[in-house]
């Protein structure tokens, strides 16, 4: 059985480290928090009490903490995003190459499409229009958009990142609509194409909520 | 045309009680006993209304030797205003299972 003596003091050293956890801006709060746990009272009431600061502290404390300002996270999305823009860009390049031979990058498509019979990709070569490709074109251009202000620091990053992946997942789901599309790939493929989209669509999200939070402090 | 009150259900329940005595400064362990919210719940609801200028803080006076001052709260105009809106639309419709709370 736990004496009032011992619950008092843990709740004590919680509200410690609720006030220790606190972002320096709600110091006032920390500070408040320690004044009231006087007035609580003693035993498991004061220990409720206790763990409620804490609670409201790591809360506050992961509000406040800008994912962009971690450099491992942030070079590790500048490359995961980096990677997406290339990968598209390659699909655009390995289109036009088919569909418009005068801009000479024919050897590409070849090249693209190494060691596969990329002419079971013609059908589907042939439907995608150019539309299409200015829209993974823009995709694209907003995730190297979005490495550029990610490598910048600037928060503004995570309105590109996310408008792209969003854009991205929702042509994903409008080619999965296409027949000639799905026969092209296997099973395998359009599973690994969605998993990356939609985690890289999570990951945009998880930035954008951050950077929200961060910017109402 | 106002906006509806987008408040969660423990936001609501903190506003009336702090709308009920609109003059007084109330600390945060007797509005967590009026309300029956907790701690977790009760301190983020203070700092959001604080935040968006609805809740307005002060220091007391120390309540006897070597005990901290307190904090104190108080609703401010606006604030009150937004009670007495979320009080009528409560008592017109009921409350939905949970709300997002304002900005938080």
């Amino acid at each position: 059985m736990k004496s009032p003596l011992s619950c008092c003091s843990i709740a004590r050293a919680l509200v410690d480290l609720a006030a220790r956890s606190l972002p320096t801006h709600r110091a006032d709060w920390a500070a408040a928090m320690r004044a009231e746990l006087d007035c609580v009272g003693e035993g498991s009431s004061a220990f409720v009490w206790a763990l409620g600061c804490l609670r409201t502290a790591l809360g506050e404390r992961f509000l406040a903490w800008s994912l962009l300002d971690v450099r491992a996270i942030r070079w590790a999305l500048a490359l995961w995003l980096g990677y997406q823009a290339e990968d598209i860009l390659c699909d655009v390049a390995l289109v036009l190459s088919y569909k418009a031979p005068q801009l000479g990058l024919t050897a590409l498509l070849r090249r693209c499409a190494q060691g596969e019979d990329y002419q079971r990709l013609i059908p589907f070569l042939d439907v995608t229009t150019y539309w299409t490709l200015g829209a993974w074109t823009l995709v694209s251009g907003m995730y190297l958009l979005a490495v550029a202000l990610i490598l910048r620091r600037s928060s503004r990053a995570a309105n590109f990142f996310i408008l792209a992946a969003a854009l991205n997942v929702a042509l994903w789901v409008r080619e999965l609509g296409e027949p000639l599309y799905v026969s092209a790939f296997s099973l395998n493929d359009h599973l690994w194409d969605g998993l990356l989209y939609v985690g890289t669509a999570l990951l945009g999200w998880i930035c954008w909520a951050n950077r929200r939070a961060c910017s109402t402090l | 045309m106002t906006r509806p009150v987008n408040a969660s259900r423990q936001t609501r329940r903190l506003l009336a009680a702090l709308a009920a005595k609109p003059r007084a400064w109330r600390h945060g362990y007797e509005l967590s006993k009026e309300t029956g919210l907790t701690s977790g719940t009760l301190y983020p609801s203070l700092m959001r209304l604080c935040d968006q200028g609805l809740l307005e803080s002060k220091w007391g006076e120390s309540e006897g030797t070597g005990r901290p001052p307190r904090h104190l709260y108080r609703l401010t105009s606006q604030g009150l205003a937004l009670a007495q809106r979320s009080s009528t639309e409560s008592a017109s419709a009921p409350l939905p299972g949970k709300t997002r709370e304002l900005k938080a």
